[in-house]
């Protein structure tokens, strides 16, 4: 029986934004798009190290935590 | 003779009257003191989420007596003995109301810190911005952050509101903080 990825894991806030990696995006382009400020890119992999180890590599189809 | 037998003939409605009185009066003062003692465990919690049901039971019960001071034995009987059942029925629906009241404040009580949580998060990031995404300025920023604080004090009103007992006070206020809320979270581009 497969272990459930999510337990034990805090859980989540009911309001955090999420955003779905499309083609061409970097976390430096959906800081920019969301903060307005694409050098705050590393709040978005802060809150995301439980999926991106590197935050050069992300993967379409992604859903990210939006801080 | 004849006389006598007519004034005994004549007596018998009434005594049967008064036997019939009498009859009722124990069963009269029984359901009275059961009623009673019914009505004694209404308490304030059943005054206050069921306060019809209160009210009703309380008029019936003040009938009751009513009709006891008459020496209308049978009809305090009859009013009487269906107050315990009724005292029951009230108190059964006063705790229904109280667990959905409480129940409906767990609910919103729990969203208001979450939403609380992710404003702020959103509105530190911002704030360290260079510059800030389309559609949001500094004033915006600041005022997001004014709100923020309202929703933190007016939730501390509602929690203390409903550590008082004030359960609907409690969740209307949470309510509210629940939609400037979302205002605050629409306006900083969290939603």
């Amino acid at each position: 029986m497969a272990e459930d990825p999510k337990a034990g894991a805090p859980a989540e806030n009911p309001y955090t934004q999420w955003h779905e990696v499309v083609k061409g995006d970097t976390l430096s382009k959906i800081a920019a798009k969301y903060y307005g400020d694409p050098s705050l890119y590393p709040k978005i992999f802060e809150a995301n190290r439980d999926r991106i180890k590197n935050p050069d590599l992300i993967q379409v189809g992604w859903k990210l935590r939006i801080p | 003779m004849s006389r006598f037998l007519r004034t005994a003939v004549a007596a018998v409605p009434f005594i049967f009257l008064v036997a019939c009185t009498d009859a009722n009066k124990a069963p009269a003062e029984a359901a009275m003191k059961a009623a009673e003692a019914a009505v004694a465990t209404l308490g304030a919690e059943a005054t206050k989420y069921a306060p019809e049901g209160v009210a009703a039971v309380q008029k019936t019960f003040t009938a009751a007596k009513d009709l006891v001071a008459k020496q209308d034995y049978k009809g305090a009987l009859d009013a009487a003995s269906g107050i315990p059942a009724k005292v029951k029925e009230v108190l059964a629906a006063a705790a229904a109301k109280k667990d959905e009241l409480t129940k409906a404040w767990n609910d919103v009580s729990a969203k208001v810190p979450a939403m609380v949580a992710a404003i702020k998060s959103r509105l530190g990031i911002l704030q360290q911005a260079k510059k800030l995404p389309a559609g949001l300025d500094k004033a915006a920023l600041a005022k997001a952050n004014e709100g923020v604080a309202s929703l933190e004090s007016g939730f501390a009103k509602a929690a203390d509101d409903f550590k008082g007992g004030k359960i609907a006070e409690a969740i209307a206020g949470a309510k509210d903080l629940e939609a400037k809320g979302a205002e605050i979270m629409k306006s900083i581009g969290l939603q």
